[in-house]
């Protein structure tokens, strides 16, 4: 009886000793992933198509975000939370963020802190990397050079240099932006469309009509007297004796926008790899002086659209509404498929969530959360987390064959468990989250596969788990092992995906990043 | 070599008949810096050291890198009065933080995109706190001096015990802890005075200005202008003032209510002689500063006025370098007027006292901020009549008032909703209140830069008193936020006006 005991204690005491086998590396040696290694984890079959935006001027503002590290921290942490499509702000106000050749473009730079988007290509950095992690990317272009972030401050060269196409409000004063009326001014925004989605490989352009400067909020603009000369000749109606809500002349100042919009459609018809097009408006307003969806939707020009609900005034501007079941009503009449937007500023993380669910259940299934440095710095990521992936996994390696051991380097945004899978499928190494421990692999005979067993949180903003090292064959060779697409999950309607790379904070580097409060 | 020749021959060629690159005219930035020179203000005394170790900093902040990211660092360290840096050469694991012959031993995060063996980090650091008057400091193990000398010839190098105990950690220099490090900078008020010289005649001049803190700022002794908030520069006309001879520009700026902000003064005053030659004159270390003026010389900002005892100026920064000059916007296009004319010294009048029947909470925070423009809405009221109530700390002779309201900032943006249409001024004589002018219409702003309108002033008979009364009767404002979109207009109780600044205006002295 007393040797069974001990017998049983030395058992439990190698199976622990097993299980600290998985230690920290060694103080003074140099690590970092490598390029091949990939943070895996099983995505829900059924999740909602969830995406999200990236406007770098936000995440400029906190800690001069910006460049190749800033384009891969961010999108690599969005990547994490399950979310699969980005939009990257690629306009802001009138300034291309980009290095762009269009004439009288204006490109943002503030030279004085080295921030300049004619030498820092971010979107080429962007697209590389989001197609590294398998995530869609989508061109963002407000065409109404929307100013709310940068007042007074962002119009672009062409607006300054072409007052003469400057519209004018129903009170007689220049708008401050030209009007699609004219021509010139319509391909110039053509221009700018083509140039996103010939220079990079952007897989979808999203034109944003929610963004507007403040002389275009309204149905004031189309008064400039061409354009109402225009009216009254087409219609025998003088727009001055209307109300400035009438249909038929809203329907009018629409269809010199819609010009435009049917040439970006023709112009993605034509290339050689056509991505689709997008269009995000206000649904409460379908038809106003700058936009005619319905006539538009008849038409065919977009392949989506997106609606941008914002909540009563009291609840402040950038809140989303509890009225799905109303939208849903309004992407019914659509012809094509509609994303819904929520706003992540406002709302408590348990609202948004709430909120979201009311949203799919009244039929959306495509969602996209605005403002990703909140979703960020507010570990708001754990709700795109929790309609994209379990929280928990069991993931398995292809069949290896290490007779001569291995050693691996292993991270986790959970707790993990390493098992081999074979009889006695013992407890190789377990972890703790957001840490990088090294497993020593014991010689084993035939081929075997690396069984990991991971937890994540429920309140948890990123998934994933990273492992690579190395495994040694009969003749002493190395062969080299990471966590990449090769991998599978074991479990009902998941599918595993490589959804990160680690070595990019906080993942897999043994560091806390500062990620609480409003920022 | 004779291809290399030919490949040169033909760039030259090409260079010379411009078929080479874009043009300047053609790529076109948004942003080239609008202020030149320096934030300058007073040294601060006893602030400590800071040691940045780059790696921790990048671990505990991501995502920045690059000039960028080290102009911000030091940007908001100097902004608060650190100016001794020590820059850690090595990271805690030892690693190298520079482009090292032994690359093994190189902090790189290559997934990230972060390598300190491609990027000069320390050069870009050594660079910037040249820029800033900063005092840089190399910090390594006495093995890595040597290749540290040569790499980096001119910065003192120290071994890591040498750092002040004292030494702040560089991770704690960001964005959100700038108000608990303001404890450190000088929280004085600050007279600064620069003397210069315009030797031929002028055709136009213009002021620009602005300060973290409230200013007034005269010119040959004579008010220009005051404002109170920062975010948007001042600009003003001073063509007529610039005659030939000597200058003095001198500026009062207030010191900390508390010291949790950065402090700051900017000013770029740029003229066009005839010859059409351009002058500027620039905040600068050479500006004389002091924070103790003699009461009893109230002539400061007088061109004779002695200014040999004052001390010089200290940079605290150079726009965009740190968080709080990040977004400063171009100095703002309109010239505001003058504050002064050419006979009378100072016509305005900021420490009133601000009392409104509605929205009492909103009328407070005008009397608290000075009573000064800004890009953000500072007084407002739902519902009309409303009215605002003033009292000065004498009875004035004033003789004029100029209301500012609506948005300041769109040089393009058509007139704002909230803007006075229809006011009344009344002032407290002998007991009563009694009617200074008749009512007032003010047309709307007209928005057709540049020659937009901004404020609205009228003059009337003087009249003298310590408290005002202006009477908001009616705004432009005819709906909700934007726009009412074709809805009936609300009732006058319910629309919105919009005060941002009043200034009444002492008669001139005869």
């Amino acid at each position: 009886m007393r040797l069974r005991f001990w017998i049983s204690f030395l058992m439990l005491f190698s199976l622990l000793a097993g299980v600290v086998s998985a230690e920290s590396p060694r103080d003074g040696e140099p690590f970092d992933w490598s390029e091949q290694t990939c943070v895996i984890w099983p995505l829900k079959n059924d999740a909602p198509d969830l995406q999200t935006v990236i406007s770098l001027g936000d995440w400029f503002r906190l800690h001069a975000m910006s460049g190749r590290p800033g384009v891969r921290f961010v999108l690599n942490n969005i990547a994490l939370s399950g979310i699969r499509t980005v939009w990257f702000r690629s306009v802001g106000g009138g300034w291309a963020t980009y290095p762009s050749d269009v004439r009288d473009v204006t490109i943002r730079r503030a030279a004085d802190t080295a921030m300049n988007c004619q030498v820092i290509d971010q979107p080429k950095e962007a697209v590389a990397f989001a197609h590294k992690l398998g995530m869609k990317i989508y061109a963002w272009f407000p065409p109404l050079e929307e100013a709310h972030a940068w007042p007074g401050n962002s119009r672009s060269r062409y607006v300054d240099l072409h007052r003469d196409q400057w519209d004018k409000t129903i009170e007689g004063y220049p708008s401050g932006m030209p009007s699609f009326f004219f021509k010139q001014y319509r391909d110039y925004k053509l221009a700018i469309a083509r140039e996103l989605l010939t220079k990079y490989d952007f897989d979808g352009l999203v034109l944003d009509f929610e963004r507007q400067g403040a002389p275009y909020r309204s149905d004031k603009c189309g008064y400039l007297p061409r354009i109402m000369d225009a009216f009254q000749a087409e219609t025998g109606k003088d727009p001055r004796a209307l109300r400035q809500d009438d249909p038929d002349w809203r329907r009018f100042r629409a269809s010199h926008v819609g010009k435009f919009v049917q040439s970006v459609r023709k112009m993605i018809d034509s290339l050689d790899r056509p991505v689709p097009l997008m269009m995000m408006y206000p649904p409460d307003d379908p038809l106003t002086a700058h936009w005619d969806v319905m006539e538009w939707d008849r038409k065919g020009y977009f392949d989506s659209y997106a609606f941008a609900t914002h909540g009563p005034s009291n609840e402040g501007w950038e809140s989303p509404t509890d009225q799905a079941d109303r939208w849903i009503l309004e992407a019914k009449k659509l012809r094509r498929p509609v994303t819904l937007i929520y706003y992540s500023a406002g709302p408590k993380i348990e609202n948004l969530r709430h909120r979201i669910r009311q949203g799919l259940q009244a039929g959306f299934t495509s969602i996209a959360l605005f403002e990703s440095t909140h979703l960020f710095w507010n570990r708001r990521f754990c709700v795109p987390l929790s309609l994209a992936a379990p929280y928990g996994a069991m993931i398995r390696s292809p069949e290896l064959d290490f007779p001569g051991g291995g050693r691996i380097v292993v991270s986790s945004a959970g707790k993990w468990r390493l098992t081999l899978d074979a009889p006695d499928g013992k407890i190789l190494a377990q972890g703790k989250p957001h840490r990088r421990d090294v497993v020593e692999l014991p010689p084993m005979k035939g081929k075997h596969a690396l069984v990991f067993t991971c937890e994540i949180s429920r309140n948890a903003s990123t998934a994933g788990l990273a492992a690579e090292g190395w495994a040694v064959d009969s003749q002493g060779g190395r062969r080299a092992i990471h966590t990449d697409a090769s991998w599978t999950a074991k479990g009902k309607n998941v599918t595993l995906t490589t959804i990160g790379q680690p070595g990019i904070p906080p993942f897999g580097m043994e560091t806390q990043v500062d990620q609480g409060g409003e920022k | 070599m004779t291809t290399h020749r030919q490949i040169r021959g033909l760039l030259v060629c090409l260079l010379l008949t411009g078929f080479v690159g874009p043009t300047r005219a053609e790529v076109y930035l948004a942003h080239d810096p609008a202020w030149a020179g320096y934030w300058i203000w007073g040294p601060a005394k006893n602030t400590p050291a800071i040691e940045i170790d780059l790696s921790a900093w990048l671990r505990a902040h991501p995502g920045g890198w690059g000039k960028p990211l080290v102009r911000r660092i030091l940007g908001n360290a100097v902004s608060v009065g650190l100016r001794n840096v020590y820059w850690d050469m090595t990271d805690a694991e030892g690693r190298l933080l520079y482009p090292a012959g032994d690359s093994a031993n190189v902090r790189r995060w290559g997934n990230w995109g972060v390598d300190f063996g491609k990027t000069d980090m320390p050069a870009v650091a050594v660079e910037t706190a040249k820029e800033l008057h900063q005092n840089i400091t190399l910090v390594a193990s006495k093995t890595l001096h040597e290749e540290i000398r040569k790499r980096y010839p001119a910065v003192k190098i120290i071994l890591p015990e040498s750092v002040p105990q004292n030494a702040l950690s560089g991770v704690e220099i960001t964005r959100e802890n700038l108000g608990a490090l303001g404890k450190y900078q000088n929280p004085h008020a600050q007279y600064f005075r620069k003397t210069f010289d315009v030797t031929t005649p002028v055709q136009s001049a213009e002021l620009c200005i602005t300060a973290m803190q409230p200013y007034r700022v005269y010119l040959d002794g004579k008010l220009i202008g005051s404002d109170a908030t920062w975010q948007d520069g001042e600009t003003y006309d001073v063509t007529k003032r610039l005659v030939v001879g000597k200058h003095v520009l001198a500026v009062e700026v207030k010191g900390l209510k508390k010291p949790s902000w950065p402090a700051g003064l900017i000013v770029n005053l740029r003229w066009t002689d005839h010859q059409n030659n351009t002058r500027l004159v620039v905040t600068d270390p050479t500006w004389r500063r002091t924070e103790s003026l003699n009461k009893n010389q109230p002539g400061w900002s007088q061109p004779e006025f002695d200014d040999n005892v004052w001390k010089s100026s200290v940079v605290v920064g150079v726009e965009g370098t740190g968080e709080r000059f990040l977004r400063l916007g171009a100095p703002w296009g309109n010239p505001r007027p003058l504050l002064s004319s050419p006979t009378c010294d100072d016509m305005l009048i900021t420490d009133v006292r601000v009392r409104a029947e509605k929205d009492p909470k909103h009328a407070k925070a005008l009397m608290d901020r000075g009573i000064h423009d800004t890009h953000s809405r500072r007084w407002s009221c739902r519902g009309l009549p409303a009215t605002i109530d003033m009292e000065l700390p004498r009875d004035e002779l004033v003789g004029g008032i100029r209301l500012y309201s609506g948005w300041l900032r769109y040089t393009y943006a058509p007139s704002g909703p909230g803007e006075v249409k229809r006011f009344r001024l009344l002032a407290m004589v002998a007991g009563t209140w009694t009617d200074v002018c008749k009512e007032q219409v003010t047309p709307p702003y007209r928005r057709e830069y540049p020659l937009s309108t901004y404020y609205f002033e009228t003059f009337f008979q003087p009249v003298k008193s310590n408290r005002f009364r202006l009477i908001l009767l009616e705004s432009h404002d005819a709906g909700k936020r934007f726009s009412n979109l074709g809805k009936e207009p609300l009732p006058a109780e319910e629309r919105w006006c919009n005060l941002r600044e009043i200034e009444l205006l002492r008669t001139e002295t005869p």
